[in-house]
């Protein structure tokens, strides 16, 4: 979760250079990576809550 | 009708435009001024000086729109400078406070000098740094988002060197993030419960899990201490805690009002390593061993004080070196 919230305020950093730099590219491509960052560990947070609730129906079935 | 003319002389956009205002800049004309400058910042001119020689009045109307292409440059990194203000607009601009805000020079070429002098060099890296946050020192690799080990600020830090924060610095007084103020009962089965609290926040506060559990330990033998010798273990007493966590240290208070123990008056250690050393007093010496300081007040015998302060170590900071976070 700290990761998370790290990244989080790296986006919102990113976000704020942006404002007073539109052009910079640099910027641009961290937000992205940060962005691809985020998608991933929400992803991989959702499939960890499928397993769960996949073990849980199984064992009901049981 | 008295108007307001505007010259624009501008070259390449890293250069400053230099804007000609003559006549007069009121409620009514400055409107022109806007409409010149906005197109300007959207062609990506954010160096401006504003030439006031032939400007022969100034209302606040006019001081308003001044104020506001100064922000939305510097918000864009850009600048602004004026120059050839007379006395008179001079005394106006000084009673707005403009002239605090706003670089005033006597003409466009000493304003042209003083863009270049702007102009910073970008900075060799690697590049020792200080964290904006605190005192810690490291060095970063190239300009990107790094996290303090020490503070867990976020920042980022540009070809220049200059900082871009995640948010405003909080003041030091701001700083301490956890602070714990009880009384507890002078009893030996409280003393678990609360070693195993304060270890707790002393984690979720950034120290290792060894650091937390020689916290633990320490404290534990400091409450074994005032309820066994200050006490003489009557348990209608009771004990004040006092924790207090700031980013670079934990400091526990103890008080009570029994009678006078110094913890901190030691036996020498060869006494306990010896067979014919006492059973008693290991527990004072671990606390010395165990914290970084250990201090005792005592207030002839009405109240006492044990302070004892475990500061964060490099490990408990998460490393000596500032954090790529991407």
């Amino acid at each position: 979760m700290k990761e998370i919230e790290d990244l989080l305020k790296a986006k919102a950093l990113c976000e704020k250079i942006l404002l007073k730099q539109p052009d910079n590219v640099a910027i641009k491509e961290k937000l992205n990576t940060i962005n691809q960052k985020l998608r991933l560990i929400s992803k991989n947070l959702n499939i960890k809550e499928d397993d769960k609730l996949k073990t849980k129906h199984k064992a009901d079935y049981i | 009708m008295e108007d307001l003319q505007i010259s624009v002389e501008k070259e390449i956009k890293e250069l400053p435009v230099v804007i000609k205002l003559s006549g007069y800049m009121d409620s009514s004309t400055s409107y022109k001024l806007t409409e010149v400058v906005d197109e300007l910042i959207k062609e990506g001119y954010l160096k401006m000086i504003y030439d006031f020689e032939n400007l022969e009045y100034l209302s606040s109307a006019g001081i308003s729109v001044i104020m506001e292409t100064f922000d939305e440059l510097k918000l864009k990194e850009g600048d602004l400078r004026l120059v050839g203000v007379s006395k008179r607009i001079y005394k106006i601009m000084d009673l707005c406070g403009l002239t605090k805000i706003i670089k005033i020079l006597s003409n466009s070429k000493e304003a042209l000098e003083s863009f270049k002098e702007e102009v910073k060099e970008e900075k060799d890296f690697p590049l020792k740094i200080n964290c904006p946050g605190c005192s810690f020192s490291g060095t970063i690799p190239n300009s990107d988002i790094y996290k303090c080990p020490r503070c867990n600020e976020i920042f980022y830090i540009d070809s220049n060197g200059k900082f871009e924060l995640f948010e405003k610095i909080k003041k030091q007084e701001e700083k301490d993030t956890s602070k714990l103020d009880i009384w507890i009962k002078s009893d030996i089965s409280y003393t678990s419960a609360i070693r195993k609290f304060i270890g707790s926040i002393a984690l979720k506060e950034g120290f290792s899990e060894e650091s937390a559990s020689e916290i633990e330990l320490a404290l534990d033998e400091a409450l074994a201490n005032i309820i066994e010798h200050a006490y003489n273990f009557d348990f209608s007493k009771s004990i004040g805690i006092n924790v207090t966590i700031d980013k670079e240290k934990l400091t526990i208070t103890l008080i009570d009002k029994g009678k006078t123990f110094d913890i901190t008056a030691l036996q020498s250690k060869d006494e306990f390593f010896s067979s014919k050393g006492p059973y008693r007093g290991r527990g004072k010496y671990i606390i010395k061993k165990l914290m970084d300081e250990v201090s005792y007040i005592s207030y002839s015998n009405v109240e006492n004080k044990l302070i004892m302060v475990k500061k964060k170590k490099d490990i408990d900071k998460g490393g000596d070196n500032f954090i790529k976070l991407v």
